[in-house]
């Protein structure tokens, strides 16, 4: 094991990440985070899928081939408690003790009747939902309200791949897609070259209820359409208030990697779920009119632009004050924290409200090399001082394995909040600041984050703002721009890296504001 | 993965390469011992190194092969490609679109790539399944999930503890044994295509030709795990409920099926050919199937 964290120190030295931009030369994370490598399972393979806690403080993780197992966080010891399950990508430890997982197939309660430590009731809480055989339909949760109803989120399938003949579910025909046109190997021929001559989209939500959030009621097996509109939502939240957040991976319709703070019945951008949702539509998803798509979605509470920003956002949770030196003491007011893929790195999610419509911005967080790429998924400790970080990469970027990352309680400089003004943005920090620049020293960008059917976005109307007067009042910050803000842009707000207070050197100093609305 | 990423961490040309990481400057630049050393443009290492080694594949080509790739003269291809990649390769994933990044940073890009690859050897990556021999995939019996051949995607293998290796495949869709195969389960084509391709279970013995219960109303409920590792699957067949244990006892595959409170409307499975001897029967609300191999 000593080798392989060798190896993989140097590894994590090959992947630095350098910004385009300066970042805090003076602030180091590693002076308030502890980074520890918690060893795996001999002979599992190490990409974890899902992290909870047991009752008695045993840590659940779920891993990519099927296992489930059982950490005792103390001894370091390993023990299996379940296995054979179809890609786990998630587990949720309910009250009584009994353990849900997610799989590709359903939700399933793990017993352990006889209490000899090992599941051996695998039961059926909820599998009413499509399989087409496509690789890309992953089951991904899940998480509870506070009535016990559970969320959970199915994967759209990729054109990348078609469909097997054996599927689970009725197949939708809708613009004359049928079954049979995605029918692949054997028989039926390479896809690749099959789908040269079909109109298929790049992602696509044939069998129910893709590209969807469900929700389960407690004791009923039916799977009932939350929200439409999703592509790859590989993370779910739950918040103090039960507000639930959902992120999602950029792609088509997907400019940039986005959470979004969800409604029921809402429409979340990916135009394929439409198909399971109120008021289908009668032709391909992928041919309604962009304007009427527009005018049923409802934009991301945060976009995070592709590379910069972020890449391929994961699992959501609060910021507690016990991880990050936060003075918000409501949790549901906190901000939020992500994991991500490509990056070793968390993202925070600051909150604002605009004209009603919910917006905000995005950060780094623990932006270091020690806490490697592939943050799949986030559990604290019931502390709040740690959060363990599960890995995975799949065929994608990422990595493997387990890592506790530890709050040292050293309070540092960071922003809590970044509120929209008539003129420019509003920073308000957790200490009072000083800046020895002054206001040369603030970059910023906008740009708009297409919404279309092609993969991505580049960023368009790109401009550079001019900032035209600084204000620091204690520990508020006031940036106003030459040209006031518009509405749908990102605004890529970089601040002086000399930013400093009695605290530290300002922690993360490059801010992207999705502006939808403004003032 | 582990130990192709070992592999790759170990080799020097990775640590000069996070050596040159480290290097503030874009471009040529100085280290500590004052010889010249290579930095990466910063959209580099933002949006591509994570998925390309230097010198061997991680999740796409090598650096070494895309500079074979794309010489100078195929710039606009390198260009394109990053706009708009297309998907060449099976075996992996198709790369995202760069069409956030800027023209000027792709040829920054390619210029580095082809800087940085002179003179390194490109090294194969082992395809080999690293966990092939864990315990977890040769241990019998066993159940386990993937996609399989000739049945739905939400179906379960039940490997039996038996030489010849005898596995049972059971479709939770449709509550029913589907086939019999021979051979180890391989699930590693499956996970080295993501999902794309099927496990390999083996050569298809005995099949199933129709469920064993007329009732089309079936509700799969979850299965029971023996103390040996045999599963008892649950079961609905309209508001019947139904427990099937799947076992090998005195060289034959038994299914005993009990049911609650009476044995639903039913068939028993025919005569499978020259290789599988299968017999049935009924005692009150128990049905047991034996399926012989010849």
């Amino acid at each position: 094991m000593k080798i392989y964290q060798k190896t993989l120190t140097l590894g994590l030295l090959a992947f630095v990440v350098l910004s385009a931009r300066a970042e805090s030369p003076k602030f180091s994370w590693d002076d308030y985070y502890d980074v520890v490598t918690v060893p795996t399972p001999e002979d599992v393979d190490p990409q974890i899928g899902g992290l909870d806690f047991m009752p008695d403080g045993r840590l659940v993780a779920c891993f990519h081939r099927g296992e489930v197992m059982l950490l005792d966080t103390a001894t370091g010891e390993w023990q299996q408690f379940a296995s054979g399950l179809h890609e786990p990508l998630g587990v949720y430890v309910e009250d009584e003790g009994t353990v849900l997982v997610v799989q590709r197939a359903e939700i399933t309660r793990l017993h352990d009747t006889d209490g000899d430590g090992r599941a051996d009731y695998y039961e059926v809480v909820c599998d009413d939902w499509g399989m087409s055989g496509n690789y890309h339909e992953f089951a991904f949760g899940l998480v509870k309200d506070s009535a016990g109803n559970i969320y959970l989120s199915l994967g759209t399938a990729s054109g990348l791949g078609g469909a097997r003949d054996e599927i689970r579910g009725p197949w939708n025909e809708t613009g004359g897609l049928t079954h049979e046109m995605f029918l692949h190997g054997g028989e039926h021929g390479d896809w690749k070259e099959k789908r040269k001559t079909m109109n298929v989209p790049r992602m696509w939500a044939r069998v129910p209820y893709r590209g969807c959030v469900v929700r389960i009621a407690p004791g009923s097996r039916k799977a009932e359409v939350f929200a439409t509109g999703f592509r790859t939502p590989n993370g779910l939240y739950v918040d103090a208030d039960d507000q639930l957040w959902v992120s999602d991976n950029q792609g088509d319709w997907v400019g940039a990697s986005k959470l979004h703070r969800v409604e029921e019945g809402g429409f979340y951008g990916h135009a394929a779920s439409l198909l399971w949702g109120d008021n289908p539509p009668d032709v391909i998803p992928m041919d309604v009119p962009v304007p009427e798509l527009e005018a049923r979605r409802t934009k991301a509470a945060g976009l995070f632009p592709q590379g910069d920003a972020a890449n391929s956002l994961t699992q959501i949770q609060s910021l507690l004050s016990s991880f990050a030196p936060v003075t918000t003491a409501v949790p549901s007011k906190a901000p939020l924290v992500v994991g991500e893929m490509n990056h070793s790195r968390l993202v925070v999610y600051l909150p604002d409200v605009v004209n009603g419509q919910q917006q905000g911005t995005g950060v780094h967080l623990v932006n270091t090399l020690s806490i490697g790429m592939g943050n799949n998924r986030l559990r604290y400790t019931a502390d709040g001082r740690s959060l363990y970080l599960g890995k995975t990469h799949l065929s994608w970027p990422g990595r493997e394995g387990l890592k506790k990352v530890t709050y040292n309680g050293k309070p540092y400089l960071m922003v809590e909040s970044v509120k929209l003004t008539p003129r420019g943005f509003e920073f308000t920090f957790n200490a009072p600041i000083e800046d020895p620049v002054g206001l040369d020293g603030y970059e910023v960008e906008s740009y708009r984050i297409a919404y279309h059917v092609a993969y991505g976005s580049p960023k368009n109307e790109l401009k550079t703002e001019r900032s035209s007067r600084v204000q620091i009042d204690g520990n508020v910050l006031t940036l106003e721009l030459a040209e006031k803000p518009q509405a749908n842009r990102v605004y890529d707000i970089t601040l002086p890296p000399e930013l400093t207070s009695e605290l530290s050197p300002i922690s993360s100093n490059r801010y992207w504001y999705t502006a939808h609305e403004v003032y | 993965m582990k130990l192709q990423l070992k592999q790759i961490f170990l080799r020097p040309t990775l640590v000069a390469t996070a050596a040159w990481l480290f290097s503030p400057l874009a471009g040529w630049a100085q280290d500590d011992k004052s010889s010249p050393v290579l930095v990466p443009p910063a959209a580099f290492t933002t949006n591509c190194q994570a998925c390309h080694m230097l010198d061997q594949m991680l999740v796409g080509p090598s650096l070494v092969e895309l500079s074979e790739l794309y010489p100078p003269s195929n710039l606009d291809d390198f260009i394109q490609w990053c706009i708009a990649p297309g998907h060449k390769r099976d075996n992996l994933p198709q790369m995202p679109a760069m069409v956030h990044v800027p023209k000027e940073e792709l040829k920054a890009i390619h210029a580095y790539i082809r800087q940085v690859s002179v003179g390194v050897e490109k090294v194969k990556a082992p395809k080999t399944d690293p966990y092939a021999l864990s315990p977890g995939s040769v241990r019998r019996p066993r159940v386990e999930r993937t996609f399989v051949p000739d049945s739905g995607p939400a179906s379960v293998v039940v490997a039996l503890p038996t030489e010849p290796k005898l596995n049972v495949i059971w479709d939770t869709d449709s509550c029913r044994l589907r086939y019999i195969s021979q051979g180890e389960v391989d699930r590693w084509p499956y996970l080295r295509s993501n999902g794309n391709a099927l496990a390999d279970v083996g050569e298809i013995g005995y099949v199933e030709a129709e469920p064993i219960f007329l009732e089309e109303s079936r509700q799969y409920e979850g299965y029971k795990i023996s103390p040996q590792g045999y599963p008892t699957f649950l079961y609905r067949v309209g508001e019947t409920l139904v427990m099937e244990e799947i076992f090998w006892e005195e060289g034959t595959i038994v299914r005993a099926i009990r049911a609650t409170p009476t044995l639903p409307a039913h068939h028993l499975p025919k005569s499978a050919g020259d290789n599988w001897g299968v017999d049935a029967e009924v005692t009150g609300r128990a049905l047991n199937i034996i399926y012989r191999p010849l």
